[in-house]
């Protein structure tokens, strides 16, 4: 078996103040590649904490999330921004694309932030993206000229963009109709199953969740039960 | 940072500005009008300024020797005690014919430095009565010949030469101020009364006009003999005027001049402090102005970037949450600021420059300090450079302020109100 890839080891996050709330407590959970996982649980359950802590874009109060490997605790705020846009693709609810951008345009920020490719290779990469997931014609559309579900692969192709190892979705198919959140959902599983990519996604869904290979259930903070084959 | 990732915060902050053109219009017009009336007033105060100061030196001599100390003498019991405890009550001075002593020797003397000239005066006051008109004027006594090594007033003469006053008898030179008041002209005889009450008839024999009012209005030149005579001081100066080959050294060289001669020795800057000293107030008021026009230009900058934070406090987390920097995030929002400021000071350069056009072109004759015909105007590229400075300085701390708080936005916090 593989190592894993991205892992938290008894995870706290605790909000301080007058009356600390715990967001998530005492969680331990492994990913390797290829992992296709689902968060499930009531609302406040910890669900979308738990992935902005997979996500390191929250830190632990207690514990240690480790990519790859590596501790990253101890890392300064750039390092852990140059750990996700190199390695973690993010999508949202809200799709979030710059409305000022054109569909294509916002598919290569990421890419021009990392700078990693050549102008060329990058706008043939973010076309591919795009067309691969249906949006071919839709390149030089701006977010308000596209539907829920093209902005939500707009999104999806964002997070690809830099070719991530992980793929982390918070609530991706909330905000659409059942056809189109059918269409997201099986990218997601794609991406898994045939492309080797560890996806994680946030539902509230059951019939979608049931449909992944880990079902991590999670109720006030703690992890109620995991099913399927990783985990720890 | 990779020039990619830069041209990328770049198409970011332009987007935002694309988006707002009302407002960054009205951002950029309070700039370029800070900048633009930053860069007309000071050419023409410096203008003026410059101008004045060259008709100074040109007119005035660069250092003067008068017939005074800086400090009176120390009392003969202080220099027997020195640091005793004295007090000296019903103290007279003594009663002595004013002027610089043995003025012989000590003009030898500072002739014999090098770079410089120099030529004796006497002023006094005097009333020029001519018909029923009477006017109160400062006589100077010079020698012609050593006066032309001294100062230009012979290239000031609108009638008449220094010469004049040579092969005239009793000849004077009045300011065309002096003339017009007394309704006098040239080869016309007035009578000169000294303080002492002797009178003289006179003969104009030239008239001077320096630009400089003070000298225009109220000075009158005649042979040092003869003002001598009529202020009752025989042989006596009670200035000895230099003028150097380098102006810039008149301060050290007064300096050096007062230390070995004792009496009190003014460089051209000494005498006129109280004009440049009004000048260094005329600049800060200037420079207050004007940065006030900035800073207010800068409440507008630092409106639209906090508008614009917090309109885009989603795109941010994402951005944040995708992998962006906070820098990259502070940067964008900076680059907008110094955006707003550059093209502000662009756009106020041009302003300045066609204000400052358009007074040279405006004609007008005033007698202030000096007479004007029109704006004096300096054109000046440092004008250009520190407005420019000043705007994209004050645009971008007006932007840094909103950016640092876009930078340390949390997207947790607005991630999960953003759902």
């Amino acid at each position: 078996m593989s190592a894993p890839l991205l892992e938290l080891r008894d995870v706290t996050r605790i909000i301080p103040g007058p009356v600390p709330v715990t967001l998530v407590d005492k969680v331990s959970l492994s990913f390797r590649p290829g992992d296709f996982a689902a968060i499930t649980g009531p609302s406040g359950s910890g669900k979308s904490s738990l992935l902005y802590l997979l996500g390191l874009i929250d830190r632990p109060t207690a514990g240690q999330v480790m990519l790859q490997g590596r501790r990253t605790a101890s890392l300064d705020s750039d390092a852990l921004a140059g750990l996700r846009l190199a390695n973690l693709g993010f999508v949202f609810q809200f799709h979030f694309l710059l409305v000022e951008f054109t569909a294509l345009d916002n598919v290569l920020l990421p890419m021009r932030r990392l700078a990693a490719l050549s102008a060329a290779e990058m706008r043939a990469r973010a076309e591919g993206l795009l067309a691969q997931l249906g949006l071919g014609d839709k390149l030089n559309q701006t977010p308000d000229q596209l539907s829920g579900g093209e902005r939500q692969r707009v999104a999806l192709a964002r997070a690809l963009a830099n070719n991530p190892d992980i793929v982390l979705a918070d609530e991706p198919t909330g905000n659409l109709d059942s056809h189109n959140a059918r269409i997201v959902f099986d990218i997601f599983a794609d991406l898994a199953r045939n492309e080797g990519k560890t996806v994680i996604i946030v539902t509230h869904e059951p019939d979608l969740a049931g449909e992944a290979d880990i079902r991590i259930e999670m109720l006030d903070g703690h992890l109620h039960g995991i099913q399927g084959a990783s985990g720890a | 940072m990779k020039p990619a990732a830069l041209r990328l915060l770049w198409d970011m902050c332009w987007s935002h500005l694309r988006r707002r053109p009302r407002q960054t219009a009205v951002s950029i017009f309070g700039v370029m009008m800070g900048v633009g009336a930053y860069v007309a007033i000071s050419a023409m105060m410096l203008g003026f300024q410059n101008d004045f100061i060259r008709r100074i030196i040109d007119v005035s001599p660069h250092v003067s020797m008068l017939d005074e100390f800086r400090n009176p003498p120390a009392q003969p019991v202080l220099q027997a005690n020195p640091g005793a405890v004295v007090a000296i009550a019903g103290l007279r001075p003594k009663q002595e014919l004013r002027g610089i002593r043995n003025p012989g020797a000590r003009l030898a003397s500072v002739q014999a430095l090098p770079g410089l000239r120099a030529a004796p005066s006497l002023r006094g006051q005097a009333i020029l009565r001519f018909g029923s008109t009477d006017i109160s004027a400062t006589l100077i006594g010079i020698e012609p010949d050593l006066e032309r090594q001294v100062s230009t007033i012979e290239g000031d003469l609108t009638a008449g030469t220094l010469g004049a006053l040579k092969t005239t008898a009793n000849g004077i030179i009045l300011g065309v101020g002096i003339a017009r008041k007394l309704g006098i002209g040239m080869h016309d005889t007035l009578s000169v009364v000294s303080p002492t009450g002797a009178v003289l008839r006179m003969k104009v024999a030239g008239l001077l006009r320096t630009g400089i009012t003070n000298i225009d209005s109220f000075q009158a030149y005649a042979l040092l003999k003869k003002v001598q005579v009529l202020e009752g001081r025989p042989n006596v100066v009670n200035r000895i005027n230099m003028r150097l080959d380098d102006v810039t050294r008149a301060g050290d060289m007064a300096l050096q001049i007062e230390r070995l001669h004792g009496y009190r020795t003014e460089s051209w800057e000494e005498a006129n402090e109280e004009v440049l000293g009004l000048f260094v107030v005329q600049r800060a008021i200037m420079f207050s102005v004007v940065s006030t026009i900035l800073i207010v230009a800068g409440f507008g900058i630092f409106n639209i970037i906090s508008t614009v934070i917090h309109e885009k406090s989603r795109d941010i987390a994402i951005l944040k949450s995708i992998g962006f920097h906070e820098r990259d995030l502070r940067l964008v929002f900076v680059f907008e600021g110094m955006a707003l400021g550059g093209v502000g000071a662009m756009l106020g350069w041009v302003l300045g420059f066609g204000l400052i056009e358009m007074m040279a072109q405006v004609r007008f004759e005033m007698d202030l300090i000096a007479t004007l015909k029109g704006f004096v105007l300096e054109r000046w590229w440092g004008h250009y450079a520190i407005s420019g400075a000043m705007a994209v300085a004050t645009a971008t701390l007006a932007a840094y302020l909103p950016a640092r708080h876009a930078a340390d936005l949390d997207p947790v916090v607005i991630l999960r109100g953003g759902q």
